[in-house]
């Protein structure tokens, strides 16, 4: 059974891209506009990793991975911040609210796959 | 701004000078021989002058220092703006500029969106190709399928090889048979032979027959009985004869049947034999006809799985490049967030001109760090830095925790 992925950005091009990657890969995709839009995503869902971007409206990524990680169901569930952001400060946001990884677009899709296949839980 | 104030105190110190002039030259007047008032009044109107400049002169800075500070104060508040309506021209142009930025960037994102979903297409389409072209070739050009493929001809030439040797012991067996015949046909030669003997045997016997008849004449009526067994000898000879001639009669009939038959047979092994020889130059020549087309068609599905593969990459390519747009859009959402900040300061502060309230100056030093905080990109750092920067950062650096 394929295992499911979450992907959270506001630009359109990047969750189509993020898809066509992981979709090729054999991977079901699940995406969402921002933070809010994932959090009502999850419902429950069994989510095996979360890609999100950091800047966003209504709700930015470093918020929303603290609250999804807040929920039990999802505290274990890896977290791939992918974003133009590239400064120390940000990463250390990130990892703070409990990114596992963080990818500075724009990426290469055999790196992205390379990451998730890392991550991604069994 | 001690330029000024060195202007103002000299404007100032003439005032004085002038006043104190004005008030010596109406002493002096008093003082005169003709004139009517006396010293202490000349001497009061050069005091008076003196007070009157200094005074006047304390005014005189004190106003151009006033003025000056207004002027000041305005050329901050109106600085951005201020000539020829340029606030008014802001308030008006920023909001159409923001606009049209936002188009521009939508509509950039919408095509690039359909292009990411065509070229994602184009790319799922190929894989899907390639994947039925290797399951359906048995993955001919990794050499795998090859090996599978020369090996169903070699079965092939192998099958055919036991068939032609099925054929070839066939027709041995049938030589096999022409030589039995052959040696039929010796044997009925031997038969003639031996019919020919028999009617020798009994042409001889006849000529015994005929010599006991001619001695039993001699021997008169006691050879009587002798010449009956003559007559019969010579009666069973001529039969024998006859026998002898019907045998190699039929001997040479059987002989003919037989020749004809070898003959025929003969015919049909070489005949047989020809056909063996054309059947393995033919199935020879049909294996190296498969043989050929088999490599022509590994070597068409290896160039094909290659340049199925380059179109892939190049596919890949596309779809990171398009990642682009994204920078983009953040680069000018930024832009368009900051044109409306600066627009929402020029009406705020029309409106507080517009009800007579001084509108406080800005702070440019302050508006340039607050936007170089809402950057998210290198790039947008380099440009505020003044340094021209058209390429984003290097692609797909990653950080693990």
């Amino acid at each position: 059974m394929a295992k499911t992925i979450l992907i959270v950005d506001d630009s359109a091009s990047v969750r189509q891209v993020v898809g066509l990657t992981l979709k090729g890969a054999g991977y079901d995709v699940v995406d969402a506009v921002d933070g809010k839009d994932a959090l009502t995503k999850l419902d429950g869902r069994k989510l095996h990793l979360v890609i999100s971007d950091v800047n966003m409206p209504n709700m930015d990524g470093i918020s929303f991975v603290k609250e999804m990680k807040a929920k039990p169901a999802y505290k274990f569930t890896p977290v791939i911040m992918l974003t133009t952001e590239g400064s120390e400060a940000k990463k250390r946001d990130g990892q703070a609210a409990g990114a596992k990884a963080w990818v500075v677009k724009p990426f290469q899709p055999a790196q992205m796959l390379d990451a998730v296949s890392k991550l991604i839980l069994p | 701004m001690k330029t000024a104030e060195t202007n103002d105190r000299r404007v100032a110190g003439w005032v004085w000078a002038i006043s104190v002039g004005l008030g010596l030259l109406g002493a002096a007047a008093a003082a005169s021989p003709g004139a009517t008032v006396n010293m202490f009044w000349a001497g009061g109107a050069a005091l008076a002058g003196v007070f009157a400049g200094g005074f006047l002169a304390n005014r005189v800075r004190n106003a151009l220092a006033t003025a000056r500070r207004e002027a000041e104060e305005a050329c901050l508040t109106r600085l951005p703006s201020s000539p020829g309506g340029l606030d008014d021209l802001c308030g008006q142009v920023l909001p159409i500029w923001n606009r049209q930025i936002e188009t521009a960037r939508s509509q950039t994102e919408t095509s690039l969106v359909d292009l990411a979903t065509c070229f994602g297409d184009i790319h799922q389409r190929l894989d899907a190709a390639l994947g039925l072209y290797r399951n359906s070739t048995g993955s001919l050009s990794d050499g795998g399928g090859e090996a599978d493929v020369m090996a169903m001809l070699e079965k092939g030439q192998s099958d055919l090889s036991t068939m032609l040797s099925s054929l070839r012991a066939g027709l041995q067996a049938k030589q096999e048979m022409l030589d039995r015949i052959r040696e039929v046909a010796r044997f009925s030669d031997e038969l003639k032979a031996m019919a020919g003997s028999v009617s020798e045997l009994a042409n001889q016997t006849k000529l015994v027959s005929l010599n006991a008849a001619i001695e039993a004449a001699w021997a008169g009526k006691a050879g009587r009985g002798f010449a009956v067994i003559a007559d019969e000898v010579r009666k069973l000879s001529t039969q024998s004869g006859d026998t002898g001639k019907q045998i190699t009669s039929r001997v040479e009939s059987v002989t003919q049947a037989i020749h004809g038959a070898v003959e025929i047979a003969e015919r049909y092994a070489d005949q047989d034999a020809r056909a063996m020889r054309d059947s393995e130059q033919l199935i020879e020549g049909v294996l190296n006809v498969f043989r050929g087309a088999v490599e022509h068609l590994t070597q068409a599905a290896t160039q094909f799985q290659h340049e199925g593969q380059a179109v892939q990459e190049t596919v890949s390519g596309v779809i990171v490049s398009l990642q682009f747009q994204d920078r983009v859009s953040q680069i000018l959402c930024q832009t368009m967030d900051d044109m409306a900040r600066l627009e929402g300061v020029l009406s705020e502060n029309r409106a507080r001109e517009a009800s007579g309230e001084p509108a406080p100056p800005i702070d440019v030093a302050a508006w340039l760090e607050q936007l170089s905080s809402t950057y998210t990109t290198l790039e947008q750092q380099d440009n505020h830095q003044g340094m021209q920067s058209n390429a984003p950062g290097n692609a797909a650096e990653i950080t693990f925790f």
